[in-house]
């Protein structure tokens, strides 16, 4: 019984970290944008994610997590790309993402209607730790 | 009266031969479950198993956990991260122009510039550490950026 309540206990941990996370981001993001270094304002938010990209420690609900630029016009494949390849390169990014539950990184404009998504698991560098 | 006496032990061991006999020929009460004994040891089996196996998830799920916990607690530099998505691009660009290894074919630095361009071809999204290396460059090989 102790045991199950230290796992509610960690569960809630867990998604104030989740939170945490996002509105870490969301204010990097701001900052970013209102001091000049970014000519795109970027918010982050969880969304259900790709279950074909699910691995063990995934949310049920709460397996992607999605980058939104808001430029004010629809981004190119490739912009949307890069933004993406540069979150997948940091790989210390990458392996909090998969240890916070989240599975699907998404990117997307807010006015196109294209978009990109990664499986996570396949980025984290984990040496087939993951299946 | 050493007669009366062995007369007497003779008895008590015929008597406890008699009922050692006894014993040996009636069927202990064990043997009623002797049928069911392949069962028993089947669930005997089966648990041991089961008690094995819940051990071993157990250590596995601890294992999960600590590594878990090593993951979590990596500290990330979001603002990097920005500056990563906005600013890389730009100074790879101009990093890879100038530290490009056709440019010193003939220099003596050839092989080391080689190493450089590699170490910026790695690090095409890290913002920080293009920097580190456009100082490098600037530092040993004098190239003007």
């Amino acid at each position: 019984m102790w045991y199950k309540l230290i796992e509610l206990a960690d569960w809630f941990g867990e998604m104030k970290e989740r939170y945490q996370l996002v509105r870490d981001f969301n204010k990097a993001g701001k900052h970013a944008f209102i001091s000049g270094i970014a000519p795109t304002l970027i918010e982050a938010k969880i969304t259900r994610g790709d279950s074909n990209y699910r691995h063990e420690f995934s949310k049920f609900f709460g397996g992607g997590f999605r980058i939104k630029a808001l430029s004010g016009k629809a981004l190119s494949r490739s912009e949307i790309i890069e933004l993406g390849r540069v979150i997948l390169d940091n790989k210390s990014l990458v392996r909090k993402l998969v240890a916070l539950g989240w599975d699907t990184l998404e990117v997307h404009d807010d006015t196109g209607y294209n978009g990109c998504k990664w499986p996570l698991k396949d980025h984290a560098n984990l040496g087939g730790y993951l299946s | 009266m050493a007669i009366e006496r062995s007369c007497q032990s003779r008895r008590v061991l015929k008597l406890i031969i008699m009922i050692a006999i006894l014993e040996m020929n009636s069927k202990p009460v064990v043997t009623i479950y002797w049928k069911y004994s392949f069962f028993i040891l089947l669930s005997y089996a089966i648990l041991c198993t089961i008690v094995i196996l819940r051990f071993r998830l157990k250590s596995n799920k601890t294992r999960h956990r600590q590594v878990l916990n090593e993951m979590k607690n990596q500290d990330v530099n979001l603002h990097e991260v920005m500056l990563d998505i906005n600013n890389s691009k730009e100074l790879y660009k101009i990093l890879s122009r100038s530290c490009h290894p056709d440019k010193f074919i003939n220099s003596e630095y050839h092989e080391e510039i080689v190493g450089l361009f590699k170490e910026i071809s790695n690090n095409k999204r890290n913002y920080t550490k293009l920097l580190e290396l456009k100082e490098l460059a600037s530092v040993r090989f004098n190239i003007n950026f």
